[in-house]
């Protein structure tokens, strides 16, 4: 069967929760095998074997019927690509032409063999949800381990590649826009305080590593001494308070800093409306920037699910692919003109209102 | 003052570590503290708890610990501290108590709680859980936390579901 096509419906077009601050949610469960090595450690055939040994679970589970299986030898290198950009992949997996994974149609699940664990299942939803992939991911999890031998014992639960995903093998993941707290310098000090609730934070850079747009990412920081419930229940907690102190920022700007603002917001329109050529760390900071006008409704016209979807599909491989170029030669410049292009395209439904 | 993981070069970076109630104070030197995740250029923040915890580990629980390796498959405990990876299933009983102290470090309960694969849910497991369960229920009720009473009070359902299913 042909892997899902990049025009096909994705998890990211539709509505979440709190979505003017969480962009997206992810759950993942690490699981392994007893009769192997870990990734990293074992042979290109029990690789492949483990890789079969999951495939096959998937195909005779009867609720996995919804999983379809890309085997990366047979799709080309611009295709694979795509897949990283989408996150559904990491980048050195894709590496390999000998390696497959399994994913749902709208990539709201991804099953890959042997990336670091034997076994990652990731499951997606848009805005603040973690409650769902979970679900989701429960169910496959159940299916599976019908077929499958996961190595586990009773004290550190789900044996793990990582010491940190020991225990219940869950990684909780939020995706979230922060502009205001990073605006206004009390990034640091609200990250630190998620530090302390033992949840880890990253910056979220780019396809190409120039920008981060005011993204940061917040996850559990170990796996085990909660149970699956209590560390979703953590996440969550901590991300209600960063959306609190999100939108508190956000209306104190709108005040107290009204010209400057609201400067930023449309010369980010005014750019990103007729700009010919954009590089994707000056695209991510300018969406950032409209994000945050749309939020504060001074603009409207894009609903923030399409500009969530621009994150994805205004990098490299997705632009290349959705306009039809085939080889994989770096046009250089010819990709920025391509993503000027698109977002033009955008933008044109975008309306001013007045401040 | 010098850096606490290497020993070596000058301590430019202060970072604390909250573990539970315990504060842990660690001065880091420019490279320990990239190495582990922490860097402060550019003025974005970036952090990585996990990548402290191996510093952790080599200054204050590296002492007669197990220095043989996995029989299995020969990953040494320096690379289990260097990577924070295992490298097959039967690490997990060569390496033992090295690995709870690294995560005891880390202030976190080493004893698991939560799912276990079904093999595993034999009787002895479940009635452990629904007795860990009742209490914290207990707990939440006098804290009058009733969030978390409704979500214990549902996970007490769900093992009795569980144990049914497996007599």
């Amino acid at each position: 069967m042909n892997p899902p096509s990049i025009f096909a419906s994705r998890w990211y077009e539709s509505r979440g929760k709190e979505s003017d601050v969480v962009i997206s949610s992810r759950v993942r469960l690490a699981r392994n095998l007893v009769d192997f090595p870990f990734p990293g450690r074992m042979s290109r055939e029990e690789e492949l074997h483990v890789t079969q040994r999951v495939m096959d679970a998937v195909a005779r589970s009867r609720h996995l019927q919804d999983l379809v299986c890309v085997d990366l030898s047979s799709v080309d290198v611009l295709e694979r690509r795509s897949f990283v950009e989408e996150g559904l992949i990491s980048q050195s997996y894709s590496l390999e032409a000998f390696r497959s994974f399994a994913l749902k149609a709208d990539a709201s699940m991804v099953l890959c063999p042997n990336d670091i664990e034997h076994l990652r299942v990731s499951a997606f939803a848009p805005g603040l949800d973690l409650d769902s992939p979970y679900q989701r991911l429960l169910q496959y999890d159940q299916a599976l381990e019908d077929s499958l031998n996961y190595a586990a014992n009773f004290e550190l639960g789900y044996i793990c590649t990582e010491l940190n995903s020991m225990g219940t093998g869950l990684r909780a993941s939020l995706l979230l826009h922060l502009p205001a707290l990073s605006d206004s310098g009390l990034i640091e000090k609200a990250m630190k305080a998620v530090l302390q609730q033992g949840l880890s934070v990253r910056g979220f850079y780019g396809g190409e590593g120039q920008s981060s747009g005011a993204l940061y990412q917040i996850s559990n920081a170990l796996s085990i001494g909660l149970c699956e419930t209590d560390i979703l229940a953590r996440v969550v907690e901590q991300a209600k308070q960063l959306v609190h102190y999100e939108r508190l920022a956000r209306e104190e700007l709108a005040e107290k800093d009204r010209d400057r603002l609201s400067d930023q917001v449309y010369r980010a329109y005014a750019i990103l409306s007729h700009a010919r050529i954009l590089s994707i760390g000056e695209c991510f900071e300018l969406l950032s920037r409209i994000r945050l006008g749309l939020a504060l409704g001074w603009l409207s016209g894009i609903d923030l699910e399409s500009l969530n979807a621009l994150y994805y599909r205004c990098q490299k491989a997705g632009l290349q692919r959705e306009l039809g170029y085939s080889d994989d030669s770096d046009r250089g410049i010819a990709f920025d003109a391509l993503r000027a292009k698109k977002l033009k395209t955008v933008m044109a439904a975008c309306r001013l209102n007045e401040v | 003052m010098k850096c606490d993981v290497c020993g070596v070069n000058d301590a430019v970076i202060f970072v604390q570590q909250i573990n539970g109630t315990e504060a842990m104070d660690l001065h880091l030197c420019a490279d320990c503290a990239r190495k582990r995740g922490i860097s402060t250029s550019g003025g974005k923040i970036e952090f990585s708890v996990s990548g402290l915890l191996n510093g952790l580990f080599d200054q204050k629980a590296a002492k007669g610990l197990s220095t043989s390796p996995c029989p299995n498959c020969s990953l040494s405990l320096d690379e289990l501290q260097s990577s924070g990876r295992l490298g097959c299933p039967e690490c997990a009983v060569n390496f033992a108590r090295e690995i709870q102290i690294i995560l005891r470090n880390h202030g976190q309960l080493t004893q698991h709680q939560g799912r276990y694969p079904h093999r595993l849910m034999v009787g002895s497991t479940l009635l452990k859980d629904r007795e860990n369960l009742k209490e914290r229920l207990r707990q939440a009720l006098s804290d009058e936390d009733y969030e978390s009473a409704a979500r214990l009070r549902d996970q007490i359902r769900g093992l009795d579901k569980t144990e049914s299913e497996v007599q």
